[in-house]
């Protein structure tokens, strides 16, 4: 039951990534890092969770590698431009256009997902906001009990979504 | 008007929704996989699809090794069935 999980919990994280990138191989490094100790789980933190938190990692740190490689490339293609410059490229804040383009089209796709639930859709709009789980009940005028059921009916839907037969 | 970039947004959600499932029930589990035909108890189906080598990398080479004798013959030189004489 806990690889069942798992698995839907990778193709979470896996989304916005670039083809080559699967759930499996998210899956895999998350498995890999935690067998060979570079990550501990702490104590009292359920194995799900710590999971999660490893895959959220493994993506961030994705990005972050792409982004240096691609500040590595801009500064030898323009070896020809002063330092100065150089530098300035180096530490352009600019989004990186192909990240931008997948995050939009995951955006659409978790849209997709959810476009027969209007309350599940607007409680993902508001999550995008960075609004928590109060401000997001006050803000859609949910009751507790309306958004926790929501919730169940999020859950349910991406684990339908995670668990399919689909290779990575 | 919110300024988040797509990217941002989009993480926002993710870890949003991964925290969501690993909240998951085993009960909400068994309805998804329910839903979609699957039997999670039954060995060989669902949990492993997908895994390329779970807990140890594949390396044909090791099982090679192990599957010679101590004389190095193949173990399945040994399961060879003995050439019969031909008929009379």
């Amino acid at each position: 039951m806990d690889l069942l999980r798992l698995k839907a919990i990778a193709r979470v994280h896996a989304r916005g990534l670039p083809g080559d990138v699967g759930w499996g191989d998210v899956l895999q490094e998350a498995f890999a890092r935690v067998l060979n100790g570079s990550r501990r789980r702490p104590e009292g933190v359920p194995l799900e969770a710590f999971m999660s938190g490893v895959m959220r990692s493994i993506r961030a740190e994705h990005w972050r590698r792409v982004r240096r490689d691609g500040e590595r490339h801009a500064v030898i293609d323009h070896s020809q431009t002063s330092v100065a410059a150089k530098i300035a490229e180096v530490r352009d804040p600019a989004p990186d256009p192909e990240r931008a383009l997948l995050a939009q089209q995951e955006l659409e796709a978790i849209g997709k997902l959810f476009a027969d639930d209007n309350v599940v859709l607007r409680i993902i709009v508001a999550l995008g906001d960075g609004l928590s789980a109060e401000e997001i009940c006050a803000t859609l005028g949910l009751s507790r009990t309306e958004y926790d059921s929501a919730r169940k009916r999020m859950r349910r839907a991406l684990l339908r979504e995670g668990l399919r037969m689909r290779l990575p | 008007m919110n300024k988040a970039t797509p990217q941002k947004r989009l993480d926002r959600i993710l870890n949003a929704l991964g925290a969501e499932l690993a909240a998951a029930t085993d009960e909400e589990v068994l309805a998804a996989a329910d839903d979609l035909g699957m039997k999670p108890s039954m060995k060989g189906t669902v949990p492993f699809l997908g895994l390329k080598h779970f807990i140890a990398p594949y390396a044909p080479g090791d099982y090679a090794k192990s599957s010679e004798d101590a004389n190095g013959e193949p173990e399945n030189a040994r399961k060879t069935r003995p050439a019969r004489d031909a008929p009379d």
